[in-house]
């Protein structure tokens, strides 16, 4: 059991070290608890030998914070509007469900999840990118600031409005409180842990795919930044932000989804490596 | 100016010549000095010294005593053998004429 927790925990470590540390261990004969705790005070001094530098701070302060308050109040957003789809895709009976999915799909306003995951992986890259070593606990820095953002949200959330429309829907406790938890956990915690994953290592990558990605978080963080000013009218006016608003909210939705042009760019290179 | 754990650390490598690497050195500390050695520490202080240039240090080869896992070997570097020299100096220099008997 302590073996296989020593294991996991040098996963954290990298790759050099851990083979270093892990075979120092295994020829000193420590194991069980001395081996757990050697490797967890490796671990906590390499966190804090890098939280003295500036990056993990840069991070902190213009990505985690900001970006992880404004998206766990925008996902709150998208599982006020796509609860009450998700509702009536399970009552209308006798509805054609490819024509159902057809007509949603053409709506812009179903790219808001994709978008949303999208914009999660952009911002969970720049965390990586930019603190590498100290990604974990910007990743849980980030994921304490959703739940803060989302918390601080609530009170504007259609689920608390006295709405006809909505309140059957928002009173039951699935819709009401368990949704929007899968929202943030699927669209935007996930995506961004990920991003954060392949964020630090994507200095190991050709220098043309580096460009392209690096390029392409830059807009998507400018695009990202923009919404504050549509959040702080959301909150201010009860009213929908305006992410989809003329043709600069379609340029928008259009660049949030870069990720998939670039695992495309990626398994082609790959698949042109390989042949 | 060295601190005290990295004078033990920098000594230990130049007295283990080409076998100083992590496991080895630790021991070296843990029986010269008779206090344990964390990994924790010894690694931080090996990516100190090095940042500072006092220490060179690389991956050597696999060894089936570790699991086939690799070692991180250590050389210490001119200017690191100066400031162990020069620590050393100091506290000779600072000892002098000090008797360190134990007092009732």
């Amino acid at each position: 059991m302590i073996a296989r927790l020593v294991e996991w925990f040098s996963r954290a470590l990298d790759p050099q070290d851990r083979d270093a540390v892990l075979g120092d261990l295994s020829e000193s004969g420590i194991s069980g608890a001395h081996a757990l705790r050697d490797i967890c005070s490796l671990w906590i001094r390499r966190q804090l030998t890098e939280w003295r530098r500036p990056a993990p701070w840069i991070a902190l302060l213009t990505l985690v914070i900001p970006l992880g308050l404004l998206l766990g109040a925008i996902s709150l957003w998208v599982a006020d509007f796509s609860a009450p789809i998700f509702r009536a895709m399970n009552h209308w009976r006798g509805l054609d469900p490819f024509l159902f999915f057809f007509s949603i799909t053409l709506d812009w306003q179903w790219l808001s999840p994709a978008m949303l995951a999208s914009w999660s992986w952009s911002v969970g890259c720049a965390i990586g990118s930019v603190s590498r070593r100290a990604a974990p606990l910007n990743a849980l820095l980030l994921a304490a600031a959703l739940i803060a953002g989302a918390t601080a949200h609530w009170p504007l959330s259609l689920r608390v409005r006295n709405d006809i429309h909505y309140d059957p829907i928002f009173d039951l406790p699935f819709y009401g409180i368990v949704y929007p938890v899968i929202v943030q956990l699927l669209f935007v915690l996930l995506p961004a842990l990920l991003g954060i994953r392949h964020g630090a290592g994507l200095r190991k990558l050709r220098p043309q795919i580096r460009a392209f990605a690096a390029v392409a978080i830059l807009l998507n963080l400018a695009a990202i930044s923009i919404q504050i000013w549509a959040w702080l009218e959301f909150s201010s006016a009860f009213g929908q932000p305006g992410l989809w608003d003329g043709w600069l909210g379609i340029v928008f939705q259009l660049l949030a989804l870069w990720p998939a042009a670039y695992w495309l760019a990626r398994a082609r290179t790959r698949r042109k490596a390989l042949a | 100016m060295l601190g005290e754990f990295e004078y033990l650390l920098i000594t230990a490598a130049v007295r283990l010549a080409d076998e100083a690497y992590g496991a080895s050195i630790r021991q070296e500390i843990e029986t010269t000095t008779g206090r344990r050695c964390s990994l924790g520490a010894l690694y931080t202080t090996l990516d100190r010294l090095e940042t500072k240039g006092l220490i060179t240090t690389w991956m050597g080869d696999a060894t089936p005593q570790r699991g086939g896992r690799a070692k991180r070997m250590v050389k210490v570097t001119a200017a690191g053998t100066r400031a162990a020299t020069a620590f050393y100096n100091a506290i000779r220099q600072v000892s002098r004429g000090v008797k360190w008997e134990a007092k009732a």
